[in-house]
């Protein structure tokens, strides 16, 4: 049960790191391309934002918020459940521990 | 996809002894029956040669025996123990490539070429970058035409990208598999290894290493390549550059290999085995 709470952790940190570097490089683009277009955007997930461009006279802001932080922990915990499924096809785990 | 002018050679690191094929870098000995045993012993050899070997040494028809060489052939090459120097000319070649991806399409298959395993120089950090760099050059290089190519022909006949950013981030394509495989070498010197350069699949094989040393080798491909797209994409936005920023994805794209989703993450992650 050790080894598979490893097994777990380490692809909820993996997951994570993968799921935060390309939501942030993602969010980053749309960012950019909508900063190019000449608009106005915000992208959120409940209070948190992933993303805002935001226009102030001639100046235009872009700024990537905390939403790209859940992406990750959502995405770490998808990778998680996933090698735990992983994990129980090969038998690795006994589901009666 | 194997032709009787082909040749079959053993790559370094591997030698033939009589009974067994012994893989030095992988720590494997394969045993070998006694009509193996009289082609490996005169390898390289030619596939025709081999059949006629065959045919002679164990009284088969000629046509069973070309059959059981390519097949013996086909079976060593794609566990790495073997390459296969092509035979015939290039046009020929590219003509009976094209004749077996028509037969294909219907299947939406592509005729497998035969794998190449080129040795590596892992004995220092230093080393194993330099000749995964030098091995992976021609891959590298094609995988970036390819790239560039597309994004060449999509986006900048649609008008969405210029024709520098797509150069850029076809060559980037090509750059990233280089990182990747440069990185896992490098976290696995000084333990012996082979690059294995297959159709739509390139690998680096090793001998046998702790399973904590495995998960951080598998880790070592993507997060070289991923980092390296990262801090790109982190520049471009500072620099408010899209271009810098498309050409930062092929590379950054690199790190959905630590998920389960691939076997360099479900072996990162500790779900299976090298």
């Amino acid at each position: 049960m050790t080894a598979a709470r490893a097994v777990v952790a380490r692809a909820f940190l993996l997951g994570a790191v993968a799921g935060g570097a390309v939501g942030f490089v993602v969010a980053a683009g749309v960012g950019l391309a909508v900063v190019a277009a000449g608009g106005a955007a915000r992208l959120a997930i409940g209070p948190l934002v992933v993303l805002e461009v935001a226009r102030v006279g001639s100046a235009t802001s872009l700024a990537l918020g905390p939403g790209i932080g859940l992406i990750a922990v959502v995405l770490g915990a998808v990778n998680a459940l996933a090698a735990l499924v992983i994990l129980r096809r090969r038998g690795g785990l006994d589901p009666m521990t | 996809m194997l032709d009787p002018s082909d040749t079959l050679e053993l790559p370094d690191g591997v030698r033939h002894l009589r009974g067994s094929l012994v893989d030095d870098v992988c720590g494997i000995t394969s045993p070998t029956n006694a009509a193996a045993d009289e082609i490996l012993s005169l390898a390289p050899i030619r596939l025709d040669a081999a059949a006629e070997l065959l045919a002679r040494r164990w009284r088969v028809p000629a046509e069973i025996a070309v059959d059981d060489a390519l097949r013996f052939a086909w079976s060593l090459n794609a566990a790495g123990l073997a390459n296969v120097r092509r035979g015939g000319s290039r046009p020929a070649r590219g003509a009976a490539w094209l004749c077996g991806a028509l037969r294909l399409l219907p299947f939406g298959r592509l005729p497998q070429a035969p794998a190449r395993r080129l040795p590596l120089d892992t004995s220092t950090r230093r080393r194993a970058l330099w000749c995964t760099t030098c091995a992976l050059l021609p891959r590298g290089g094609l995988l970036a035409g390819l790239g560039a190519a597309l994004l060449v022909a999509a986006g900048v006949s649609l008008g969405a990208v210029a024709f520098g950013v797509a150069l850029a981030t076809g060559v980037a394509f090509g750059a990233a598999l280089i990182v990747h495989e440069a990185g896992h070498a490098v976290a696995l010197a000084p333990t012996p290894a082979a690059l294995v350069v297959r159709t739509t699949r390139t690998s680096v094989v090793h001998g046998p290493v702790s399973a904590r040393r495995a998960a951080a080798v598998a880790a070592a491909g993507p997060l070289a390549a991923g980092t390296l797209g990262f801090a790109v994409a982190a520049w471009a936005l500072h620099d408010a550059s899209f271009a810098s920023l498309l050409a930062a994805c092929p590379a950054t794209g690199h790190l959905v290999g630590l998920t389960v989703a691939t076997h360099d993450g479900r072996v990162a992650c500790g779900a299976c085995d090298a």
